[in-house]
């Protein structure tokens, strides 16, 4: 794949944007279902929450009787629930203020201008194609590239592997849907969880036959024609027994949106001897709250790898979850958090070991500068019972400057004797010999900086897609120049 | 007389088997030099003889002294005269050599009670350590607790010197040593050699056979043994390497 | 007292609850500057909370131990350390249907560094929890904690830390480490937690939690030992590293 092609893959990721004063131009059809007002689907086109919407929502989807009840029920449940009072400061956000659903044909009319200078100097450095400029600042049109599409597509068919966005998914294979939808998380989990299982839209569905190796990455943004309302995706991963699967999301370019809210849920079930990774690279604009609900379910001699790489966002609340169900199930956790002045990145793992000789590994590699907080939050949890199990934890952060914070939040909670639990956590700055050592070479004090930036994220960075990988390292030059006076 | 007899044994470990029917006489007095290629499984023999509890012996047996010590706890075999020299000796942090050793002498040597006074015990101790080499501090620090290679391995055969046993197991002992240690405790096995005493020495090279000259050498590969014979053997080996010795 | 600064808990405490009408007592201890004090503890029954002022470079060493047996008794220990002070605060617990030291240690002044150590024991039903605030608000202090416990049949322990540096205490070492040795039906729960605001500091915890290395059983059981007898001196060996740091005269 070509160097870009890294952001050829957020270009995909479009997410349709209103204008902050302008009324979304609607395409009706006009429906009677509604009663007398002759202009169908108003609600959901307007921000806010209410159970009209959720129903127009589901109507406009044309979805089974089945799947818009559970939206209705898990919109009470979003009801009832009162906001986590726990990690970051969430009372900003306005519920009734958020567009939940826009339809791709709802036009989006801005100018270049109105994109953030950030943003623009951002795309600048990473060297983004103009053309792709616009389209991630939600100035143009979609932005595609059919020919890789439909050669995957083919051999994927040929595998017997279905990979489509949810709501197609939902459509031509409703009965694998509803037998695993929402079984990992249910919509009572949690509130936000709660929302997204009312209002989801997009994601992506993936599932593997038996045996199947799928030695392609599955990337979100071969899901072309699907509608992209990407603040409430919902993904499911379903890996039958012996099979593989890698997916990855993201985009180091920053996606900009005035929509302020990204609450997705992805659920993913390793079935016996099945090993799925799934590796996101996040960089929502800094206005975005990214809170997000990610847990597998693994069974016998099953793996799963989450590779988590959290960089924009005013605020990211994510830690994903592994579920060890069967014996010899392994679960592992890497973790990437980098925040600037404003952002607060709240992420970590659980690994909840619900058989004996379970493993789980998490690794969390956090940096921090001007006022940026990192904190680590994590679980591990070993009932009575399940022997043999072992797990590590291991959590550092870096705290470039003065005013930087990082917190690390870690839960042991065992229950059983015939176990092995370790964790380890260091907190400091960038050691003054080794920034001398380097300048003492000829290296700025930037260069400096980000070499050893990038060799102390280097464990998790390592196993991130080389594509994401080399744009992720010029993320970090970025904003280490940023930070040097 | 209490010989070592293994027949026929058959050695797995999860699942796999790595012992695939060996068979050995080792008499007191006598010193069987056993080599072979990593992997053959040689510390596999060691540990199983030793009763580590993830080694699962499916078939065959060994005795002791015509006593069947398969089915014995490792304390049990100690006590019944069989001492093992580690490759890798676990380090014991907080547990000082001198009581932990102590506590294992009066399990073993004085089994009917009337355990030994500290300090004769403290004296019989820093004897064996000077005769090794060891400084008198080592006593009192925690088991192998940042010991060095050599260090490590001159303790076990203090260890070895001190509970005295009828077989005594060397797993790989020259690895990992430079020349002042090899020759330190070779020549401190060599003093302890004796006609009560059967030692099985486990080698990948044939370093410390320059010190210690073998009544009989085995070649072990792949879980059995495939030659036996005198010293000359190890000749062999260094001139033909084990890829020679495989086509017999 | 005033509100008694603790650290992040479990959700769900797993420890039995204290019963009513618990006698409650208070204790201060003044420490002036430049000397040095022991002071040693008795558990009691009953809530104690304990104030310890250790003034500029004095030195002060608290020993809590069990003597008699003790049934419910939670300690509150809060510490406030002048510039150049010391404090070492000694654990010494077994035993207690529900025992808990609770201690939030504020190092107000440059220079000044506190120790913690902690030794466990629980068997039976017993219920034991250790709390630390290390509260860096200065530059230049210092922080070390180290808890060990061991439980056996269906005891209980809880250690949870934090330690908070603030953004003016640059140049801070700040350790905490609490390991757990667990046997039979036995629980943990470790919560070290770090909020960490200044940048120049180093700053860490470890926890371990598990059962007896089967390789060291091995090599002490190879040795003649029995499996009581060689499970009994790898714990007594747990122990001795919390051992040697403790004053001489309090071993």
């Amino acid at each position: 794949m070509d160097r870009s092609a890294g952001f050829r893959a957020c270009a995909k990721q479009k997410i349709p944007m209103p204008a902050a004063t302008k009324q979304p131009v609607i395409n009706d059809i006009a429906s009677q279902q509604f009663g007398a007002d002759p202009i169908a689907y108003s609600f959901m086109s307007k921000p806010g929450l209410s159970e009209r919407v959720v129903k127009e929502i589901s109507h406009y989807k044309n979805e089974p009787e089945w799947m818009r009840a559970q939206r209705l029920r898990a919109l009470k449940i979003f009801d009832s629930k009162p906001m986590p009072t726990w990690g970051a400061d969430l009372s900003d956000i306005d519920f009734q203020s958020i567009y939940y659903y826009l339809r791709p044909t709802d036009k989006v009319a801005k100018t270049w201008d109105d994109v953030p200078d950030s943003i623009r100097k951002t795309y600048d450095r990473l060297g983004i194609p103009q053309a792709e400029r616009k389209y991630l600042a939600g100035v143009m049109a979609q932005y595609e590239s059919e020919a890789v599409y439909h050669s995957l597509k083919s051999q994927l068919e040929k595998l017997g592997v279905i990979f489509l966005d949810m709501d197609t998914a939902l459509k031509k294979h409703p009965d694998i849907v509803k037998k695993y939808f929402g079984t990992v998380i249910p919509a009572g989990d949690n509130k936000l969880a709660a929302l997204n299982s009312a209002v989801w839209s997009g994601g992506s569905f993936v599932y593997v036959p038996s045996g199947v190796r799928v030695e392609i990455p599955l990337q979100a943004y071969f899901r072309i024609n699907a509608e992209r309302a990407g603040q409430f995706e919902r993904t499911l991963i379903v890996a039958e027994e012996g099979s593989y699967v890698h997916y990855v999301e993201g985009c180091t370019a920053p996606i900009y949106t005035a929509n302020s809210l990204h609450a997705a849920v992805v659920e993913i079930i390793v079935k016996k001897g099945a090993r799925v990774r799934y590796t996101t690279v996040q960089n929502w604009s800094k206005n975005v709250y990214n809170l997000v609900t990610k847990r597998t379910y693994v069974y016998e001699e099953g793996t799963m790898e989450w590779v988590d790489g959290n960089f924009g966002s005013k605020v990211t609340m994510k830690y994903p979850s592994v579920y060890l169900l069967g014996k010899g199930a392994k679960g592992d956790v890497l973790s990437l958090a980098f925040a600037g002045a404003g952002q607060h990145q709240d992420a970590g793992g659980k690994a909840i070991h619900g058989a004996p000789y379970t493993s789980s590994k998490i690794v969390s590699k956090s940096v921090s500068k001007e006022s940026g907080r990192t904190s680590y939050r994590g679980m591990v949890f070993i009932p009575h019972g399940m022997k043999g199990c072992k797990s590590t934890v291991i959590c550092d952060a870096l705290l470039l400057d003065e005013h930087s914070r990082s917190d690390t939040y870690p839960t042991m909670d065992i229950r059983e004797s015939d176990t092995q639990i370790t964790h380890e956590a260091t907190v400091g700055k960038i050691g003054e010999n080794q920034l001398f050592y380097l300048m003492s070479r000829g290296l700025s004090q930037a260069e400096a900086m980000s070499m050893v930036v990038s060799g102390f994220i280097e464990p998790i960075a390592k196993e991130i897609p080389l594509e994401y990988a080399v744009e992720m390292n010029r993320l970090i030059e970025m904003e280490m120049e940023g930070s040097v006076g | 007389m209490k010989e070592l007899s293994v027949d026929n044994l058959h050695v797995a470990i999860d699942g796999n088997e790595i012992l695939k029917g060996l068979s050995l006489v080792v008499k007191p007095g006598e010193v069987h030099a056993l080599m072979g290629p990593n992997g053959s499984g040689k510390s596999t023999l060691a540990s199983t003889l030793m009763g580590h509890p993830r080694y699962e012996i499916t078939e065959g047996s060994v005795n002791l002294g015509g006593e069947d010590i398969a089915s014995l706890s490792p304390d049990k075999r100690a006590k019944a005269g069989l001492f093992l020299s580690f490759q890798y000796p676990a380090e014991l942090s907080g547990v000082s050599l001198q009581n932990f050793l102590r506590t294992a002498y009066n399990n073993v040597k004085r089994p009917s009670g009337n355990p030994i006074p500290v300090l004769e015990f403290r004296r019989m101790l820093l004897e064996n350590m000077k005769k090794l080499g060891m400084d008198e501090k080592f006593a009192g620090r925690s088991v192998n607790e940042g010991f060095s290679g050599g260090e490590k391995k001159r303790a076990e055969i203090v260890q070895l010197a001190v509970l005295d046993p009828t077989i005594a197991i060397l797993d790989e002992t020259d690895s990992g040593l430079d020349v002042d240690a090899l020759k330190a405790v070779a020549q401190g096995i060599e003093a302890l050699r004796g006609p009560s005493l059967g030692i099985v020495l486990i080698t990948h090279y044939s370093r410390i056979l320059k010190y210690i000259e073998p009544d009989f050498v085995h070649i072990m590969v792949n879980g059995k043994i495939i030659a036996s014979g005198k010293a000359d053997l190890a000749h062999q080996i260094e001139e033909k390497g084990y890829e020679g010795m495989g086509n017999r | 007292m005033s509100t008694f600064l603790t650290t992040p808990r479990p959700k769900k405490d797993p420890l039995r609850p204290y019963p009513e009408n618990l006698a409650a007592q208070t204790m201060k201890h003044n420490v002036p500057a430049g000397e040095e004090v022991v002071i040693p503890i008795k558990l009691v029954s009953g809530f104690v909370d304990i104030d310890v002022q250790v003034a500029e470079a004095a030195h002060a060493t608290v020993i809590l131990q069990v003597k008699n047996r003790v049934d419910f008794s939670r300690v509150q220990l809060h510490g406030i350390l002048k510039k150049d002070a010391k404090f070492h605060l000694v654990g010494d617990i077994s035993g207690g249907q529900r025992i808990e030291v609770k201690a939030w240690i504020e190092l107000r002044e440059s220079g000044s560094e506190a120790k913690v150590s902690g030794m466990f024991t629980g068997a039976g039903a017993e219920h034991q929890g250790m709390h630390v605030l290390m509260e860096h608000m200065a530059p230049s202090t210092r922080g070390d904690i180290f808890l060990r416990g061991v439980y056996k049949e269906e005891s209980r322990g809880v250690f949870t830390g934090l330690i908070r540096v603030a953004k003016d205490a640059q140049q801070t070492n700040s350790y905490f480490k609490d390991d757990v040795l667990l046997f039979d039906d036995a629980l943990a729960e470790s919560l070290p937690t770090l909020e960490i605001l200044a940048n120049d500091v180093k700053a860490s915890h470890g926890s371990t939690t598990g059962r007896v290395d089967d390789e060291q059983l091995f090599y002490l059981m190879s040795r003649g030992l029995s499996k009581g007898q060689a499970s009994d001196m790898l714990v007594s060996g747990f122990f001795e590293k919390v051992r040697e740091r403790l004053p001489k005269s309090s071993v």
